[in-house]
């Protein structure tokens, strides 16, 4: 590789670095390859960069961060697809919608990106509960006032 | 598309392997129930086109980096 031009600059990604998505993103179906980056002044954002089309970058963050009571449980189907065993060490992320202002961020709950750290396998699921839904805002301004 | 109508208690099969049974009519909802195999994903569908509408959303967005980078410094401040 290493180095890849993105549409938030130039990053540069290891080989090891690289995620496989067998099914794509929903709306993406052709971007298989994908690597998370975590530049420093960006925390607790993290760019997921889809390095098969570099001029589209995704923004996620950590929802356990923002929702401490988050939770859902991985549908076996989806356990197949990223090769999960009990042994696995998972790591989720949920897309970030900024548009233009950060304060009106929103991130998709209803569809996390779970990823399989030791296989470099990744899905976005969709979780069929109505629990969640694809806009939750991330900041309460009622709160930071 | 095949129209069928069917009454509460009802079923319909698809492939011999899913079962769609309306479960309870009220007004204009209609419960339904899904029997299909766990390899078989079953969703409603705006939930799909959210999904779908979202990602394209998220990968547009045109915030820049340093953009981004700037209004969080401001909005940690607070």
């Amino acid at each position: 590789m290493p180095k890849v031009q993105t549409k938030f600059g130039e990053m540069e990604i290891e080989e090891q670095d690289i995620i496989r998505f067998p099914l794509g993103l929903p709306g993406f179906e052709h971007l298989r390859r994908f690597a998370l980056q975590s530049p420093a002044d960006l925390e607790p954002f993290r760019f997921f960069v889809p390095l098969d089309n570099p001029d589209i970058s995704f923004i996620v963050t950590d929802p356990f961060l923002f929702f401490p009571d988050y939770e859902f449980d991985l549908d076996d189907m989806s356990k197949t697809e990223i090769e999960v065993t009990e042994e696995s060490r998972l790591t989720v992320v949920v897309i970030v919608n900024v548009r233009d202002q950060i304060e009106n961020a929103t991130v998709n709950l209803a569809a996390p990106v779970v990823i399989n750290d030791g296989k470099r396998l990744g899905k976005q699921v969709i979780l069929s509960s109505s629990r969640y839904t694809t806009r939750h805002r991330l900041f309460n301004l009622e709160h930071t006032k | 598309m095949l129209v069928l109508s069917r009454k509460k208690g009802q079923s319909i099969v698809i492939q011999d392997a899913i079962e769609v049974t309306v479960l309870d009519i009220e007004g204009d909802t209609i419960k339904l129930g899904v029997q299909a195999p766990k390899n078989v994903p079953v969703f409603r569908k705006e939930l799909l086109e959210s999904v779908l509408q979202t990602n394209r959303e998220a990968a547009g967005g045109n915030l820049a980096p340093q953009q981004l980078a700037e209004q969080l410094k401001k909005f940690k401040k607070k």
